[in-house]
């Protein structure tokens, strides 16, 4: 009997994902292309999964837990230079530098969490903006460990990860994995307690769900999730600077979720995706790329507020109706 | 010795409080009557620094120019307010927390991309802090533009008192930020009302900009920096209170200065330790309702 109820669940899940041509198309298509990319394009690629999967582990607090951070790039910073000090200044693999970065930034994630959960909506906001730019500060200025703003430069991978393409690879697995375990963690009874929290706070404190727990938990994780995104960040671009912790890394995460919709799993993916096509390709027209990103912030805000996969769904919806 | 050192922390902390306290009153302000979160507040501060900056670069670096140009940018700056107000920060009043964020980010993007545009990446400077001399007491000597900057910010102190508590146009305000559905029944007129208070809150900004600029200089990182600090005292004090704002400004102003003493190269620790103290004994912060 209770074989049968765990059983159910994950062949569920499991049907689910076959019935997503289009899921496997993608995956096809990232798996098979880039041998036949210029290696610039190949870069740009593992970038944007990096930002793939900050986009979708800040929407596990936007989306599903009604949580709205504007600090998400601490987390990323934290896993980033944790990794990078193990491996130039204690000379750890990089095995290492991948275990310890994400938890590090589980543990920031934790300990601000504590303090962030505590209050809502637009005093949160406030906070992660605030506690982000404390993390920035402090990367900033500990310049004997992060070495300022000259960066922590010199971290290399081994040298099988050392090609584009191999470490391509190796980033694809990781984050493919990493979003099936949240895509789990948010159909799990996990993610359907968070958005009920999200909902109805006082119904959800009411039935006795302990509110600020949940929080912390959701707060953790997606701190823990932007870990693995920095730790993997460091070893990309052979190095981090305090930029990767500034403001402005975080609302662009932020945005990522709520340009692709944040009320959607795809949604951030299709954000992130978006935005880093954008920032690919605007920057060598125009030396103003944030006045141009702006503008296209607010032509989105405009016409679809609730981001492009929810355009896409209404318009699809649209076409339904006219046809039949 | 120690004398002079703590004279010297208490003034520049008073300095501080000010920025912190024109700043904090305004998104307060916005936030209460508005119920929009102005993350771009700070970008209204920059604006305000670098076209003082202009008007001093443009006529002359006297005196005279600075007081036309502490005037005219805070005016300036509260036009440009209203007009983002009418016409694209009201269509995001109904809207959820979420997407009102989407405009306010974009303006804050926008206005940085813009000073960058017309001021470029080296900072500007208004010196005309010489200009005003200095002021002894008790064998301190202090510039005595910064009894320039406490004593303005007193005057708006009182004035934003007056206006709240003692005119009708208060009344209104408060009537706004307590019951928004009841104040319009009783026919107040809430698109003009809105579009005041924003320009009120933001030429505070502008001001705090001109009043910043011959201390600390016009730059492009300024926007954000200034509006998290503001953003530490909403915290502290508790969004929608005035008197909150400014005891908190002086509170932090404080605890910076002297925190700067004990860790120079970290000064902001010990404002984020009171603020995660006041987290912990009162979320909704020291003046906070509910």
């Amino acid at each position: 009997m209770q074989k049968e109820t765990e059983m159910v669940p994950s062949l569920t899940w499991l049907q689910k994902l076959a019935g997503h041509p289009l899921l496997w198309g993608l995956v096809a298509l990232l798996l098979l292309c880039p041998p036949f990319l210029p290696q610039t394009y190949v870069v740009q690629m593992t970038d944007t999964l990096l930002f793939v999967l900050l986009a979708v582990s800040i929407n596990l607090l936007i989306g599903y837990g009604g949580m709205i951070s504007l600090g998400h790039a601490a987390y990323f910073a934290i896993g980033g230079y944790t990794a990078g000090v193990l491996v130039t200044q204690a000379g750890m693999p990089m095995l290492v530098g991948l275990l310890a970065g994400p938890l590090a930034a589980a543990l920031a994630a934790a300990v601000i969490g504590l303090f962030c959960v505590r209050v809502a909506n637009a005093y949160f906001i406030m906070l992660t903006l605030a506690f982000g730019q404390l993390v920035y500060t402090v990367v900033w200025k500990w310049r004997a460990l992060t070495g300022g703003d000259d960066g922590l430069v010199g971290v290399a991978p081994p040298a099988i990860l050392l090609s584009e393409i191999h470490y391509y690879y190796f980033t694809l697995v990781i984050i493919l994995a990493c979003l099936v375990l949240i895509h789990r963690i948010c159909e799990s009874p996990f993610g359907t307690t968070l958005k009920a929290i999200r909902d109805t706070p006082s119904r959800a404190r009411s039935i006795g769900i302990d509110v600020a727990g949940f929080k912390l938990a959701a707060f953790t994780m997606a701190g823990l999730f932007a870990g693995i995104a920095g730790s993997l960040y460091v070893f990309h671009n052979r190095g981090i600077f305090p930029q990767s912790a500034l403001w402005v890394t975080s609302t662009d995460i932020m945005l990522m979720a709520v340009l692709g919709g944040a009320n959607h799993f795809v949604g951030p993916i299709v954000g992130a995706i978006f935005l880093k096509t954008l920032n690919f390709v605007i920057p060598r027209l125009t030396e103003y790329w944030l006045f141009f990103l702006g503008v296209v912030v607010l032509l989105i805000a405009f016409v679809m507020p609730r981001g492009l996969m929810d355009g896409y769904d209404s318009l699809r919806a649209r076409l339904k109706r006219m046809r039949g | 010795m120690a004398f002079s050192v703590i004279g010297l922390q208490l003034v520049s902390a008073l300095v501080s409080a000010t920025f912190l306290f024109l700043m904090a009153s305004g998104l307060s302000l916005i936030f209460g009557v508005c119920r929009v979160l102005n993350l771009a507040h700070g970008s209204f501060f920059m604006l305000g620094a670098f076209l003082a900056y202009s008007v001093t670069q443009v006529v002359s670096s006297s005196l005279e120019t600075f007081w036309l140009a502490l005037l005219l940018v805070p005016l300036a700056t509260a036009l440009l307010g209203a007009l983002l107000e009418i016409v694209l920060i009201r269509r995001f009043y109904g809207a959820n927390l979420l997407v009102q964020l989407m405009p306010m980010v974009a303006l804050i993007y926008i206005i940085s991309d813009f000073s960058r545009f017309v001021w470029g990446v080296s900072p500007g400077s208004v010196p005309v802090l010489g200009l005003f001399g200095t002021v002894s007491i008790l064998d301190l000597t202090f510039p005595a533009y910064y009894f320039v900057v406490v004593l303005a910010s007193m005057v708006v102190a009182a004035g934003l008192w007056f206006l709240i508590t003692r005119t009708r146009w208060g009344i209104l305000v408060r009537a706004a930020s307590q019951d928004r559905e009841m104040s319009a029944a009783c026919g107040v007129n809430q698109t003009r009302l809105f579009t005041m208070v924003y320009a009120l809150a933001t030429g505070l900004a502008g001001l705090a900009g001109v009043l910043a600029v011959p201390i600390s200089g016009a730059s492009l990182e300024m926007d954000m920096t200034t509006v998290v600090n503001a953003f530490v005292v909403v915290v502290v004090g508790g969004m929608g209170s005035v008197l909150g704002s400014m005891l908190a400004a002086i509170l932090i102003g404080l605890v910076n200065a002297f925190g700067i003493l004990v860790l120079p190269q970290f000064e902001m620790t010990f404002v984020y330790a009171l603020m995660a103290l006041v987290l912990i004994v009162r979320p909704t912060g020291l003046f906070g309702r509910g």
